[in-house]
């Protein structure tokens, strides 16, 4: 995935991300977005290497259930979230 | 766990199924974690029940689009189109729609199984030659009167078909040989009514029957001398042979492309048998819509012969042919000679300004790694072959999942 082609709807996943959600359900109720986009755009963002994600490190209390999902921005992804920010301004009050 | 959270998995294994077979557990697990610490979010932050049935399922439904997505990123839609197994089955399912389409090749079975009248060899349609071209006419109402009159070889009757409507002379059930029963077919068109022709009509279609033992030269030498103006040339056609010209022709033109491409292609006996399998197909799905079409088309509804059925649905079956057989050669070529997958990844080499050293060309890779094809520039070496060459073992690590090539 290009960086100029990233769309909106990825690049308020990808800011959700980099804010910190860094799992579906969260990003979900970050976004409003439904799942059914949130993880197939998790999916490609992670295939452009502009997040990561990582079964092992979660917090303690989350190992109390199942090992989760988690996402992190890359590098890469940073510069394509900056790129995006001028892109879609309204990313830039989502990051406050 | 709540009722909630048991519907919620339930989706999701029902969503699952959607998902590829190899990735599935993965995918599960993952979607039931997410069901678990969501619900363990909203409970630790004293959500309402209502609120965390709602939030829970509307999250679980959408494991329907993504295990959709999921599969259709997996799968390789160009690894797909470039296995063999598609030229094979791209024909295939288009000789299943033609099949679905054509109430199974009805006019294709019909011209096999030939006239469902006793003793169809006897039956002729008789037409009149316009000297322009080779084509035939539909005689003149005229004419036949004529020659019902005078002719002592043959039993004549008129028709003309509209449409679904067939107008007959009253003897045209005797030299049928059956009063058919509606509905019925005739020159690829099926007839529900059967109404009486008016005399006054100009042209008529011209049904003969031989008087045995005429033969049909007979019966042409002597329409010959009653039609109008005298002498004009008629021709009498086996009905049957008249109406299996199509099947007949295509037959021919598939035969030939086969023997052509036959000669024309290079390679061991596996490649020959794959081209030979693809060829065969491919020709064949044509050979079969042309010959639907053209049992309808060929044959005007008083007989005789038109430009359509003459010049331009042969014209139109050779061309397919034609581009048929070239798509089966430059796919031939574009195809590894040991697994027949399409040659992939193409790299332009070489320079133009070094053509003995460094050849300028294209060079594609089997995608199993069985070799690459060096395809030389054009313009500079166009009269060289393609270069094919064979990839050893110590190539395959980077043809494996994972591996260089991906």
């Amino acid at each position: 995935m290009k960086n100029s082609s990233l769309t909106l709807a990825s690049a308020i996943i990808l800011c959700a991300v980099s804010e910190g959600h860094c799992y579906g359900f969260e990003i979900m109720e970050a976004t409003g977005l439904p799942s059914g986009t949130i993880y197939p755009a998790l999916r490609r963002l992670e295939d452009a290497r502009l997040i990561r994600s990582d079964f092992k490190a979660a917090t303690v209390s989350e190992r109390q259930g199942p090992p989760r999902r988690y996402y992190r921005v890359t590098a890469q992804g940073e510069q394509a979230l900056e790129a995006a920010g001028r892109r879609f301004p309204v990313l830039a009050s989502m990051r406050g | 766990m709540s009722l909630d959270v048991s519907l919620c998995r339930c989706t999701i294994r029902v969503a699952s199924w959607l998902a590829p077979a190899d990735l599935r557990t993965e995918w599960s697990e993952q979607w039931n974690a997410e069901i678990w610490h969501g619900y363990a979010s909203l409970k630790g932050r004293g959500a309402s029940r209502a609120e965390a049935r709602h939030k829970l399922l509307r999250f679980s439904v959408g494991a329907f689009s993504d295990a959709v997505d999921l599969r259709r990123s997996v799968f390789n839609l160009r690894a797909g189109l470039g296995h063999p197994a598609f030229c094979l089955a791209l024909p295939l399912v288009l000789l299943a729609i033609l099949f679905a389409a054509t109430h199974g090749f009805r006019n294709c079975r019909e011209m096999i199984a030939g006239l469902p009248y006793p003793l169809p060899q006897q039956l002729m349609l008789v037409s009149q030659s316009v000297r322009v071209l080779g084509f035939e006419a539909p005689p003149s109402a005229a004419d036949l009167l004529a020659w019902q009159r005078q002719s002592s070889r043959a039993s004549l009757a008129g028709f003309v078909v509209q449409g679904r409507v067939l107008r007959v002379t009253p003897n045209f059930n005797d030299v049928l040989g059956v009063a058919p029963r509606t509905p019925f077919r005739l020159l690829g068109q099926t007839i529900e009514t059967i109404k009486p022709l008016d005399r006054k009509r100009g042209r008529v279609g011209v049904l003969a029957r031989l008087k045995s033992p005429a033969f049909p030269a007979e019966v042409e030498a002597e329409l010959v001398q009653v039609s109008s103006p005298r002498g004009s040339a008629v021709a009498v056609k086996s009905l049957q042979g008249r109406l299996r010209e199509p099947l007949v022709f295509s037959a021919v033109v598939w035969a030939l492309t086969l023997v052509v491409g036959m000669a024309l292609v290079r390679g061991r006996w596996r490649g020959a048998l794959f081209f030979f399998a693809k060829t065969t197909l491919a020709q064949g799905a044509l050979a079969a819509a042309w010959t639907e079409l053209a049992a309808r088309l060929t044959t005007p509804p008083t007989g005789g012969s038109s430009v359509t059925g003459a010049f331009l649905l042969p014209g139109l079956l050779l061309m397919g042919a034609a581009l048929a057989l070239r798509w089966s050669l430059y796919d031939q070529k574009g195809r590894c000679p040991v697994c027949f997958q399409l040659l992939a990844m193409p790299v332009r080499i070489g320079s133009r300004s070094s053509i003995i050293l460094d050849r300028p060309g294209v060079e594609v890779l089997c995608p199993r790694g069985h070799g690459s094809l060096l395809i030389p520039e054009p313009v500079v070496h166009a009269a060289e072959p393609a270069a094919w060459t064979v990839f050893n073992e110590s190539w395959k690590d980077c043809f494996t999942p994972g591996g260089g090539s991906r």
